[in-house]
């Protein structure tokens, strides 16, 4: 048979979610590599794992219009229930990626932290701090030493704030996720309570089916007073008072 | 082995082999319940199952783009519904579980039906009894659990119950894949009957089926009857998990409904019970009122705690934290306020209508030795006006139980209940428990009061003082177990049907499997529990027709007063 259309759209969703499961794994992958030690100065993996992120976030808001657009292609009534269903387990889907993203992104963030704390970008802080505290005395020490520590700071300097500039994209995007998840949470359901329980969407089905009964009863009921009843009884009577005029 | 494990594993085998696409699970009135209790919702959604319903004639909508998996008993009737749906190619394809042996017939007539061979598999997956927990299970008898307690009276509907007790129990050893010795407690007529048609299926009938490679050591089913233990459903209970079903009730598929209670907000009204899904009740569900209190009360604490901590959001790195285990916060908001709900809800219950007193009152009736005592108690707690006629009565059917020959007082009791307006056929309860639940009825030592060795510990029992005088009673189920582990049941009282173990080790099971006709108590299965954490190594599966609270227990003797037994 024909496959409906919001087949398809749960088809292009389960593909987002997919490729944003790959991509997650890439993410991980350039910041374990963006937190080794960096000697060389080549701006290397966190510039991967920035575009990453922003490609991830791409996704999930695709993937997000995709899973809300399942509803929205109305056809087939009888298909609802099966149809929120499908968007259900998309969204519990996509609700776990969106976790696993966060705790990645903030995971990496903790391990920036301890670096900046006691990695190189620290060991020149201390140094000049060790430097400064040391007092005029310091300044009358070897010239290429204090040159030396000079450019450490400088270089310990810009490494921090290019941190910095890393630690908020990496909360935005955090933040960017969360406004894309709001709606789609009402999806979900809440494990261990009543609404997650089998025999209770059972029921649910088994009501609706009745309720769905009685409303074409009453349907039906109601089309034999319908106006459109009432006019062509009226016009009845009508040809037949007419017809005894003309005879 | 665990039962409600095997129960799971074999729904997620079934959704597995109707493996891609999208899935419709059909089922009918018992197994929808029998995966509900394994399964939830999300976790069938998770294997793409986006419809579930029951299995009915109406025709709906034709779904061909989804796979029907198809869970039902082997009946007729569901054969034939589904043979009618197969005509209607309301689904695209089908894949058939029976939940129990299909006789060989309805596999024919099945595929008669099947002009367009949309069936792809029918197998047979034993899962056709409620997992209530762990290792327990029950059979929603439902009406017929009453007929089930009085085989005198043969009818169409002991017949049929007999029949699905039956069922229920080989189903449960062939999903343990385990072929037992069969005994039964010698003086039930329906525990006799009930073993002997077991013992027809597994050795006779479907012999092949229970043909198992021998493992070490060996299973013993033991069926027992309600009434060799009356006194445990008419207890009070002081655990959480038997509290709330004496108080409120538990479903067998561990709901609860608190809809009448006005006060509580919309998602409080009806809630799930479930050790299998809730950490919390799982600690808890067999501790006793008092550290229950304590327990939910540093359930709140710790949730306090969090709260304070999430409303203090300052930084952005906080806010992300937040966000981050919000959706945990969320499930546990739902879980705390829910123990809180029935905690409070449970107190409420308890002192209005005075449980604690009528508890205490119960425990002398039953664990004391001091008739003259126990009696002057009972007539001063049926003066007591805030106790309800429920309670009144309970506690003359217990007191009657437990001095059945002292006619004279039992006389005076029911007199009072007489001038307190309670009617005569509840009054004739007190005849109904004693003829089928009394001394010359029962197996077992109920009372402890037949050997020597029972009435000394008793006495030095009682010498020593109790910890809780709530909770003294121990059910009689607690020494049957601990002796039929030990091989040490007495075969004159509890004798084999088929083929008896032969050596001492064959002797003591490994697995045992115990079967209440009449319905188990959750002061049994805690027992079972409490036996099995013991790690003795013997496993005590237990399993009933229902899972009785003392409401339920004195409406099925009402029935069996008026159908004359």
């Amino acid at each position: 048979g024909v496959v409906p259309r919001w087949v398809e759209r749960c088809d292009d969703a389960a593909r987002d979610v997919e490729a944003i499961r790959t991509s997650l794994r890439g993410l991980r992958e350039a910041h374990a590599k963006a937190l080794l030690p960096n000697f060389d100065d080549v701006a290397g993996e966190d510039v991967v794992a920035e575009a990453l992120t922003k490609e991830v976030t791409k996704l999930f808001k695709r993937c997000d219009v995709a899973i809300r657009s399942v509803s929205e292609t109305g056809e087939g009534d009888g298909e609802e229930r099966v149809r929120v269903n499908a968007q259900r387990k998309l969204a519990m889907e996509l609700n776990k990626l969106s976790q696993d993203f966060r705790k990645q992104q903030k995971d990496y963030l903790a391990k920036l932290k301890s670096q900046q704390d006691r990695g190189p970008g620290a060991a020149g802080l201390d140094s000049y701090a060790q430097f400064s505290g040391a007092g005029a005395g310091a300044s009358a020490g070897g010239g290429g030493e204090s040159m030396l520590r000079m450019e450490m700071l400088n270089r310990a300097e810009t490494v921090s704030i290019e941190r910095d500039r890393e630690v908020m994209k990496i909360l935005e995007s955090v933040q960017d996720l969360g406004a894309v998840m709001k709606d789609l949470s009402a999806l979900i359901i809440d494990q261990g309570t009543i609404l997650d329980r089998i025999d209770y969407n059972c029921q649910e089905v088994a009501a609706s089916v009745e309720q769905g009964r009685k409303e074409l009863v009453q349907a039906e009921k109601s089309q034999k007073h319908s106006v459109a009843i009432v006019c062509i009884y009226i016009l009845l009577v009508m040809v037949i008072f007419m017809t005894f005029v003309v005879i | 082995m665990d039962l409600s494990e095997a129960h799971k594993e074999y729904v997620k085998r079934m959704l597995d082999v109707a493996k891609g696409g999208m899935k419709a699970l059909v089922c009918d009135p018992v197994t929808v319940n029998i995966l509900s209790v394994v399964m939830s919702q999300s976790e069938v959604l998770a294997r793409e199952v986006f419809l579930i319903e029951q299995l009915h004639e109406r025709p709906h909508e034709e779904m061909p783009h989804l796979k029907a998996v198809v869970f039902v008993r082997p009946t007729r009737e569901n054969v034939r519904t589904l043979g009618k749906q197969l005509k209607q190619r309301t689904y695209g394809e089908y894949h058939v579980f029976f939940s129990n042996v299909c006789p060989e017939g309805l596999l024919q007539e099945l595929a008669a039906e099947d002009d367009d061979e949309l069936v792809v598999q029918v197998q047979e997956y034993y899962a056709d009894a409620t997992a209530v927990d762990r290792n327990t299970f029950a059979l929603e008898l439902g009406e017929s659990n009453s007929a089930l307690m009085n085989p005198g009276q043969w009818s169409r509907s002991v017949g049929m119950a007999v029949d699905r007790c039956v069922e229920g129990i080989t189903s449960v050893l062939l999903s343990l894949k385990r072929r037992p010795f069969i005994r039964h407690q010698r003086s039930s007529e329906a525990a006799r009957r009930l073993a002997a048609d077991v013992a027809r299926v597994v050795y006779e009938q479907e012999a092949g089926l229970f043909d198992f490679p021998r493992a070490d050591g060996a299973a013993h089913l033991l069926v027992l009857d309600r009434f060799d233990d009356a006194v445990t459903p008419l207890l009070s209970q002081w655990t959480y998990q038997a509290m709330v079903h004496e108080i409120f009730g538990i479903s067998s598929t561990n709901r609860v409904d608190l809809r009448h209670v006005k006060a509580l907000s919309k998602e409080l009204r009806e809630l799930v019970l479930s050790a299998r899904e809730d950490a919390f009740f799982a600690e808890n569900m067999y501790a006793n009122y008092g550290d229950l209190g304590a327990s939910v009360k540093a359930l709140v604490d710790e949730f306090q705690q969090q709260t304070k901590m999430s409303k203090k959001i300052e930084s952005i790195d906080d806010m992300a934290r937040f966000v981050e285990s919000y959706p945990e916060f969320r499930a546990k908001s739902g879980n705390v306020s829910k123990h809180v709900a029935l905690m409070s809800e449970l107190s409420s219950v308890i002192s209005q209508r005075r449980l604690m007193a009528a508890s205490q009152v119960e425990q002398e009736v039953v664990c004391g030795t001091d008739r003259a005592g126990a009696f002057t108690q009972v007539v001063d707690a049926l003066r007591n006006p805030q106790l309800l006629e429920e309670e009144r009565l309970k506690l003359v059917l217990l007191f009657a139980l437990r001095y059945e020959n002292e006619q004279s007082q039992i006389a005076d009791l029911t007199e009072i209940l007489m001038q307190q307006g309670v009617s005569r056929s509840r009054i004739g309860l007190v005849r109904t428990i004693l003829k089928h639940g009394g001394e010359a009825a029962r197996t077992g030592d109920l009372f402890g009061n037949r050997s020597f060795l029972g009435r000394a510990s008793k006495v030095v029992g009682s010498l020593k003082g109790v910890e809780n005088v709530y909770t003294q009673h121990q059910p009689l189920l607690s020494s049957t177990i601990q002796s039929a582990a030990k091989g040490s049941l007495k075969n004159e009282d509890y004798p084999f049907v088929g083929p008896s173990p032969n050596g001492a080790a064959a002797a003591k099971p490994t697995e045992l499997i115990v079967f209440i006709i009449g319905g188990i108590c959750y002061e049994e299965t805690k027992v079972c529990e409490q036996f099995n954490a013991l790690k003795t190594g013997v496993t005590v599966v237990l399993g009933g027709s229902t899972v009785l609270n003392a409401r339920a227990f004195v409406d099925d003797l009402r029935k069996l007063q008026e159908a004359g037994g």
